[in-house]
């Protein structure tokens, strides 16, 4: 890349959520997970200078989950956002941490964490933003107000139901929590409830239909890259 | 969705395309027909299910209903055209299937674009005429593409040099009718200094029309065929080309050395900040020499070009 390519690219702030099933069933696949979260910053560098783009903030954030109504209430912890590349260290150092256990049989607890990381403290200001939640995991979910959880940085009630949440993320006349343009949802989950209903209902939704939690291998992680790095 | 194996009104899905924006992506062949094709699948608006606020679905109705007239309405100019549009690649089919809606393109298969700036000067006359003549086409039936930018310029190499396709006219609007200000996408890369202020929300969409996608026009030319973007003078401010004028700066274009001196005399007016000072893409078509469109439907509406 030459100094005058350089100068003509755009600067670009993305913020990524990654929403991680925990589970024991995950066991055989969050290692993957967890390298892929590891390299995903380099290769968005990567993909975004090959659009021609800069990537002038990236922040991470992980929300893990596993299920309510195993675990109790402290089932889903969310890390907060870390700025890469300065604060590598200290997100490597939280997803290093995750471990696959319990959650007992499906569903799990995966649409609270998604309430979670819709609800993050996404970057509001300046141009050129991209808001982008990853949900990654084998099982269906847990109704919404089944069980009780803590609410480490909830401002807002909890959505009662799936009709909440969906008013919470928003469509194509009301934005939502979120800000409309800015946002995607990225789906590597079972066609079960609710994920299907999800991917066929709600807006800027993109599914990659995953058999057993088989989301974010090396394919997967090439066509997130690609749709952050074609979107933004 | 877009998943290998999946059958969506009659296509099957072969392999999932990497493409990002407002949509995902597939090649296809049609059950039973063969063919190769390009599917896109739209993951805004979606068409609503049962709602309890009957307001809010009278609205997503609405949103859907101007979605869906727009793209039919674009597709309907595409197919007027009766003496070939060779350099556009149009749209075949437009469908909802259950609540989300898909598009159809052939499936087309690009030249390098990267080369372009290396070629002989004859080569790249033919691939600016070529361009020039895609845009006419859209812009004598009175369609803004709004979506002017390399990655949607297909390369297709001919006897007499590298050729433009014109492709996706999925923001496109025909002129006046524009997408709502808050859900017009593209690339801020390309965005001319009109459309770079309703991104900032500093202006409404209809503030946008042909003009627009002139200015697009010659940045692609100056970055497809020189490999760099317009300098930018009289301001210290950052950003893409229209946001450093919009900034008070202005664009500065060395003359082409593939292009005519007529065109070299007309384009640095393409990227003034004002719309109206701008020729229209007939007048460049002109410059290079290029025979008159053989439609006379050609409408100026001095607010919108």
């Amino acid at each position: 890349m030459n100094m005058a390519q350089n100068e003509s690219m755009l600067d670009y702030q993305v913020d990524v959520v990654f929403c991680i099933d925990t589970t024991q069933s995950m066991h055989k696949y969050l290692e993957s997970v967890k390298a892929k979260a590891l390299q995903f910053h380099q290769l968005l560098v990567e993909g975004m200078a090959a659009k021609d783009k800069k990537l002038a903030s990236a922040r991470l954030r992980v929300v893990s989950f596993r299920d309510l109504g195993h675990e109790g209430p402290d089932a889903i912890e969310a890390s907060r956002f870390f700025r890469l590349p300065d604060e590598s260290d200290a997100y490597k150092e939280h997803v290093d941490q995750l471990r696959a256990l319990g959650g007992g049989d499906e569903p799990e607890s995966g649409l609270e964490a998604l309430v979670v990381a819709i609800r993050s403290p996404w970057l509001r200001t300046g141009p050129r933003r991209r808001h982008v939640i990853v949900m990654c995991t084998d099982a269906s979910a847990h109704d919404l107000g089944r069980f009780a959880m803590t609410e480490t940085d909830q401002q807002a009630a909890m959505p009662a139901s799936l009709s909440e949440l969906h008013r919470i993320w928003g469509d194509s006349v009301h934005d939502g929590e979120m800000e409309f343009k800015a946002k995607r949802l990225l789906l590597f989950a079972p066609e079960r409830h609710p994920w299907s209903l999800i991917a066929e209902q709600w807006e800027n939704v993109i599914t990659y239909p995953s058999a057993a939690g088989e989301g974010l291998q090396s394919a997967d992680q090439s066509l997130i890259i690609g749709m952050i790095a074609g979107s933004v | 969705m877009i998943a290998p194996g999946k059958i969506i009104e009659g296509y099957r899905v072969e392999s999932v395309v990497v493409e990002g924006g407002k949509s995902q992506s597939g090649t296809a062949t049609k059950v039973g027909g063969g063919g190769e094709y390009f599917l896109k699948q739209f993951i805004s608006p979606k068409f609503p299910v049962g709602d309890t606020d009957p307001v809010h679905h009278r609205q997503q109705m609405a949103a859907c209903e101007q979605f869906e007239r727009r793209h039919r309405s674009i597709m309907a100019s595409l197919d007027q055209f009766t003496n070939g549009s060779g350099h556009l690649v149009k749209p075949l089919d437009f469908f909802r299937a259950e609540l989300t809606y898909y598009k159809v393109y052939p499936y087309v298969v690009s030249e390098d674009r990267s080369r372009l700036s290396g070629e002989a000067v004859r080569s790249k006359e033919v691939f600016l005429k070529t361009l020039a003549l895609s845009l006419r086409e859209l812009h004598i039936r009175d369609i803004v593409h709004c979506d002017i930018k390399a990655d949607n310029v297909l390369i297709h190499r001919t006897k007499a040099g590298p050729t433009a396709k014109l492709i996706d006219f999925d923001e496109a609007f025909v002129v006046g009718d524009p997408p709502r200000t808050d859900r017009l996408g593209g690339d801020e890369k390309w965005f001319s200094p009109e459309r770079q202020l309703v991104e900032d929300e500093e202006a409404d969409s209809d503030t946008i029309g042909l003009a627009s996608d002139v200015f697009s026009f010659v940045l692609l030319v100056q970055q497809m065929l020189c490999g760099t973007m317009p300098t930018v003078v009289g301001t210290t401010a950052g950003g893409s080309v229209a946001e450093r004028i919009n900034a008070g700066g202005a664009a500065r274009l060395d003359p082409f050395p593939f292009a005519t001196a007529d065109f070299n005399a007309l384009a640095p007016m393409a990227l003034d900040a004002r719309p109206e000072r701008r020729p229209t893409i007939v007048e460049l078509c002109a410059s290079l020499g290029l025979p008159a469109a053989q439609t006379s439907r050609v409408m100026w509406n001095a607010g919108t070009r």
